[in-house]
């Protein structure tokens, strides 16, 4: 089973995420800003970790920058889950989110479950 | 009346000179010296005045332009924390539905499912609404930040076709794609591009209900020309002129059911525009519309920098020094394809060392000899020149340009800068 780690700020939105993913049959270990999200990778080296940007301490952006400069985390695919701006258009294509000269899939909230399961299939399988 | 020879400033100011030559002639009364004196005095005084008055007012307008741009600043924290804040309650209200209707916690009686699916459409239309609200306020203050790269037009335009297609079959339209054979590249923001095209297509369906939808793209000197043409219902010669502006909803007074924030039109006017294009529609009533926009082609830029950046950079990081030939290479643009192909294998071919690296985009080749001197590359030069003038299948003419780390910049932006010519850097 793929482990997920979910890193969001807002405890509904946790709570929601891994309730989706559970039910898809994944396990999930779950983080509530950008410093815990980097010790939850570190320990548990999930398959996969699914980052909202704006967050109090560290905001997801600074996240992902310490976890793809860390060699036991940069393999670890990265899916945004976001609130932030319009590049993130809930179009027919996942958006983008830009962090250190990289491109990163992008959900936009509100987001349909079915885009975050095909990302996550996507990048991990199930 | 005299004139003060010299600009007054408040710190010093001059003391008033009396001409001597005036007083050796000695026609001037002691009275209308007295008189001239007082008079410069006056003016000095005036003068100082309204010095001081200047300095003040522009004291205030350095005060009042900071404290604009930290408003300026302020509303766009507040406009990007509205929506912020309206999404994240909106994306619980939507996960939380949709986890219901889902049936994740127990099975959904049919009539209640379809209430729950009709909240999420609405929760969908929404987020739309502040999406698009958030994309007219950034391009208005012009602040909608674009991420180009190379992108090759004509699989872009298959991938968005390819998603309206049962949209377009459901409605009983015909859908015509007219794709060049060939890559028609251009330097671009893909997902924004993908939007114009989304929201012009989107158009098209709702406002035709027989015949067809037909896209085109073509390569017509640098710019790449899009067309979306419809069918449908058209728009009315008084209408056309307003139909970019904000929150004009040509269609709504037809009273269908069309469901759009009336922005759409301005965004995709607005992304044109930022990339340099132009978007512009011709339609007449009861026969259909047709929707052009054109997109600058601008392939040297973006991904080729990028690419020539990252090669300098780590060249700077390798050595202690290196050589960068930029070649211009002057050919026809319908025999460019061909040609750089041949250009780029007998370039290739005078390299001799594995650490000399080329990089390749269209008429421009820069070729980096790393431990290098500049003094040292024209027996490369000229052996490049050699190796092209016995290809009588290159017909080519080299514009020649070097450039040298560390003499001519320490830092890769720098390096570029003097690569790059004028137009290249704008």
């Amino acid at each position: 089973m793929k482990t997920i780690l979910v890193v969001d700020d807002k405890a509904d939105i946790v709570e929601l995420v891994k309730n989706r993913l559970e039910a898809n049959h994944y396990k999930v270990i779950v983080a509530s800003d950008g410093n815990e999200g980097i010790k939850q990778a570190q320990q548990h080296r999930p398959d996969l970790i699914v980052m909202d940007i704006m967050m109090p301490n560290m905001s997801g952006g600074e996240a992902v920058k310490v976890l793809k400069s860390d060699a036991a985390t940069q393999h670890i695919p990265v899916v945004f889950l976001t609130a932030v701006g319009s590049s993130v258009r809930e179009g027919e294509e996942p958006g983008r989110v830009y962090v250190d000269g990289k491109f990163f899939p992008a959900i936009g909230k509100p987001f349909k479950p079915e885009k975050l399961l095909s990302e996550i299939k996507k990048l991990v399988g199930n | 009346m005299p004139k003060p020879t010299r600009p007054v400033s408040a710190a010093t100011v001059p003391k008033p000179v009396v001409p001597r030559h005036r007083l050796e002639v000695g026609t001037i009364s002691h009275d209308d010296l007295v008189q001239e004196v007082n008079m410069r005095k006056a003016v000095e005084d005036k003068l100082r005045r309204s010095n001081d008055g200047i300095k003040m007012l522009y004291k205030e307008l350095v005060k009042t332009n900071a404290q604009l741009k930290e408003f300026d600043q302020r509303k766009d924290d507040f406009v990007n924390n509205v929506s912020h804040e309206i999404r994240t309650p909106l994306s619980i209200i939507r996960e939380s539905i949709s986890q219901v209707s889902d049936g994740l916690f127990g099975k959904v009686p049919a009539k209640q499912k379809r209430h729950l699916d009709k909240s999420l459409v609405n929760v969908d239309r929404l987020a739309n609404i502040i999406t698009d609200l958030l994309d007219v306020a950034k391009i208005e203050n012009m602040k909608l930040q674009l991420y180009k790269a190379k992108v090759n037009m004509t699989s872009l335009v298959e991938d968005v076709v390819s998603n309206f297609e049962s949209k377009v079959k459901a409605k009983g339209l015909e859908l015509k794609c007219e794709l060049p054979d060939t890559d028609v590249n251009a330097s671009i923001d893909q997902e924004k591009v993908i939007q114009v095209f989304v929201n012009l297509m989107s158009n098209a369906i709702k406002f035709t209900q027989k015949g067809h939808i037909r896209i085109s793209i073509e390569e017509k000197d640098d710019l790449v020309e899009c067309h979306i043409a419809d069918t449908g219902r058209g728009i009315a010669q008084e209408d056309l002129p307003k139909l970019f502006n904000k929150f004009e909803q040509i269609g709504r007074h037809h009273g269908s059911a069309e469901k759009g924030t009336g922005l759409g039109l301005t965004i995709s006017k607005g992304i044109v525009e930022l990339h340099g294009g132009k978007i512009s529609v011709a339609s007449e009533e009861g026969k259909g519309s047709t929707f052009t926009f054109t997109l600058p082609q601008n392939l040297l830029h973006e991904g080729v920098i990028q690419n020539l950046k990252s090669v300098l950079l780590s060249a700077i990081e390798k050595f202690n020094q290196f050589t960068v030939i930029k070649l211009n290479v002057d050919v026809p643009k319908d025999q460019l394809k061909a040609q750089s192909a041949l250009v780029d294998k007998l370039i290739r071919a005078c390299l001799y060392r594995k650490v000399d690296d080329v990089v390749q985009d269209g008429r421009k080749i820069y070729i980096l000899l790393p431990g290098t001197k500049k003094a040292d590359c024209t027996v490369v030069i000229e052996r490049i020149k050699r190796e092209l003038k016995q290809h009588d299948n290159a017909k080519v003419h080299l514009d020649v340009q070097v450039t040298s780390y560390p003499d001519d910049g320490l830092t890769e932006d720098e390096l570029i800068w003097k690569l790059l010519s004028e137009e290249e850097r704008a």
